[in-house]
């Protein structure tokens, strides 16, 4: 795992427990005041036969899969290559070269390069990169489902396990800042000027971060577990969640009876929580209609410190969440104090080391789709 | 359920706005936009050219499977995603326009045509929209066969892409293209029988001169194949844009009596 936080999960989570939003200008000249949560820009470049890939979200991707690359090797032991699929969630993917090239071209008017630049920064050199670093060569796809991309991602490889087409899956997600979604959520007046602090009463909007997580996933094993999913569409606006919240409670009751869980059996939850005024009061409408009261229950968001990863935040959190059942441990919910009390959900302002057995972790998007993922503790 | 069978079809490309026009080469000059008729008021005015195209060839395919949309899963693919609106985007920031259109930027995810799919025919079901090269059609199917093991029910796969805009345009894509299949677990009343995608080494399809190396396009061997009623085995890749040391998608198509005659009389 890389965001703004850290590089790796260790990083992460040593800034989680500090608590501190690792809030920075963005790394581009934008013309407005706006705070993001940006990765360390020293990271390594793509070089050698990947140079022709090199970008932000490529060095991402090739940060993480360094650091995981004794459990790929193994999972190279263990199946055929072409047994083990690929299935990453991207929103932006390399918006940022591809603004540079068409800025280039048409300064220049010469598009030769723009459409190579095109391809490499976009869905298909993605996974070209996730191909070469990897070594699999099963089933590969990146799902594009906004801000639910890389919750949806661990869906979708779940699916291809369980049809017994693949026996692994590298799953996860990354995203990276640009221009166009700086200056987009800025159109739809949700940047929050000093960072997002979800379930805030004085929660103004969200902050933009960075970054990417990877798992490795398979249908049996040590490791902690996803047992329950849930996926829906409001069916109601491409931006502006259903304020009732139903789209959002059938994903979460879909995962919770996936997983053969009573509202009362979870322990945690990583929200959504982007810190709008509006995600937070439905999905807190849609959490104390699926989940009911349990005063033991952690309930947060990291938001507040790692920023909206869009497209990386699913996997970004279920990575979050799966490191938090094997430590024993869950972050307080940044920037809430003074939690939101019309929100009627108890958000959790202190950081608590206790076991948890069970965790659900949220996603929803533009186009109104939505992603739960119930985790549990290993066996 | 180990058997999937495909119960629709749905085509829009400039000239050949149904699969019937399309696997008889008999053009309709005047057919240039996707009429997307599930889409009515603000949600047809808002819509890009991608998603009224997703949305035309996941009407086609619907009706002629008799399939009721509220309840379909969904998997969209495209390659380019929403460009249209990307590149008006693109513009207005290098025209240093102060403010984005908030329209434009909620329509430039990829998921965009799901979306407005999903409001338009009240549709709550999942519904995930991939991306990728030239692996993307494989993916599509595999995904939807997956969901339709894991779900039951029936599954839309739609792929749809369109041609490229300066300053990234290929000059050999000359037409946007919209593919999509209604798939279920049901014998009865099937077109073709349809095996999950596998790897292979062989050649793959040939570059349609329409089309290019546009991704998406290597579904039109699936495509003639269900349209003309035939059995056989079809590439799912573009030998052009192949890994040559790689194997390529293929999948086993059976037909079940029915061709793209039939798709006009079942509608």
């Amino acid at each position: 795992m890389l965001n703004a936080l850290g590089d790796d999960v260790d990083a992460v989570f040593a800034s989680l427990e500090r608590g501190d939003a690792a809030l920075s200008p963005p790394p581009f000249s934008i013309g407005f005041d706006a705070v993001c949560g940006a990765v360390n820009p020293d990271i390594p470049r793509l070089d050698g036969a990947l140079a022709g890939f090199d970008s932000r979200n490529n060095r991402f991707v090739k940060t993480v899969l360094a650091s995981m690359r004794p459990a790929l090797d193994a999972a190279l032991d263990r199946w055929p290559n072409d047994r083990i699929g690929i299935c990453v969630g991207s929103s932006t993917l390399a918006m940022d070269e591809i603004e540079r090239a068409y800025a280039d071209a048409i300064a220049t008017k010469q598009s030769a390069s723009a459409f190579d630049v095109l391809r490499k920064g976009s869905a298909e050199g993605l996974l070209e990169v996730l191909r070469r670093l990897t070594g699999f060569a099963g089933p590969a796809a990146i799902v594009s489902n906004a801000c639910a991309s890389g919750g949806k991602a661990f869906a979708s490889a779940r699916r291809w396990l369980e049809s017994g087409l693949v026996d692994a899956a590298l799953v996860g997600g990354v995203d990276s800042l640009c221009q166009l979604t700086l200056r987009g959520f800025r159109s739809l007046n949700l940047l929050s000027p000093a960072g997002a602090r979800p379930f805030s009463a004085e929660r103004r909007g969200i902050h933009i971060g960075e970054g990417a997580a990877f798992a490795l996933m398979e249908r049996a094993g040590e490791g902690p577990r996803l047992l329950g999913t849930g996926e829906t569409a409001d069916a109601h606006h491409m931006t502006s969640p259903d304020p009732q919240g139903h789209g959002a409670a059938a994903a979460m009751r879909m995962a919770m009876d996936d997983a053969g869980l009573a509202g009362e059996d979870l322990d945690h939850v990583n929200a959504h929580g982007t810190g709008t005024a509006f995600n937070d009061s439905m999905e807190a409408v849609a959490i104390r209609s699926v989940l009911g009261e349990r005063s033991t229950r952690t309930v947060v968001s990291t938001k507040g410190l790692t920023g909206h990863t869009l497209g990386a935040a699913g996997a970004i959190e279920a990575v979050i969440v799966l490191e938090c059942l094997e430590r024993g441990w869950t972050p307080s919910s940044a920037g809430a104090p003074p939690v939101d009390r019309d929100l009627g959900i108890e958000v959790s302002t202190e950081a608590v080391s206790a076991p948890i057995r069970t965790a659900l972790s949220n996603s929803f998007a533009f186009g109104g789709s939505n992603v739960s993922l119930v985790f549990g503790a290993r066996a | 359920m180990t058997a999937v069978y495909v119960h629709g079809l749905g085509f829009w490309s400039a000239g050949f706005p149904n699969v019937e026009r399309f696997c008889a080469g008999r053009e309709e000059p005047e057919a240039s936009r996707p009429d997307a008729a599930l889409l009515e008021g603000p949600l047809k005015r808002r819509a890009t050219p991608l998603t009224r195209l997703g949305v035309e060839v996941l009407g086609q395919a619907a009706r002629h499977a008799g399939t009721e949309l509220s309840s379909l899963s969904s998997v969209w693919a495209t390659a380019h995603g929403e460009h249209s609106p990307a590149i008006d985007l693109l513009g207005m920031m290098h025209r240093g326009e102060g403010r984005l259109s908030p329209t434009k930027f909620h329509n430039s995810v990829h998921n965009t045509p799901s979306g407005y799919a999903s409001i338009a025919t009240g549709n709550r079901s999942v519904s995930t929209t991939l991306t990728g090269g030239p692996e993307l059609v494989a993916a599509t199917i595999i995904e939807s066969i997956a969901l339709l093991r894991a779900n039951g029910g029936a599954v839309a796969a739609i792929m749809a892409d369109e041609p490229l805009l300066p300053p990234f345009e290929r000059k050999e894509v000359t037409s946007s293209l919209g593919v999509a299949l209604v798939l279920a677990g049901e014998r009865r009343g099937a077109l073709a029988q349809l095996s999950m995608p596998r790897l292979e080494h062989t050649q793959g399809a040939a570059d349609d001169p329409r089309f290019g190396t546009l991704h998406i396009s290597a579904a039109l061997p699936l495509v003639r194949a269900l349209g003309d009623g035939a059995t056989g085995t079809v590439p799912l890749q573009l030998r052009s844009t192949a890994a040559p040391d790689r194997p390529l998608w293929v999948a086993d198509v059976e037909s079940m009596g029915g061709s793209a005659r039939s798709l006009s009389t079942r509608a």
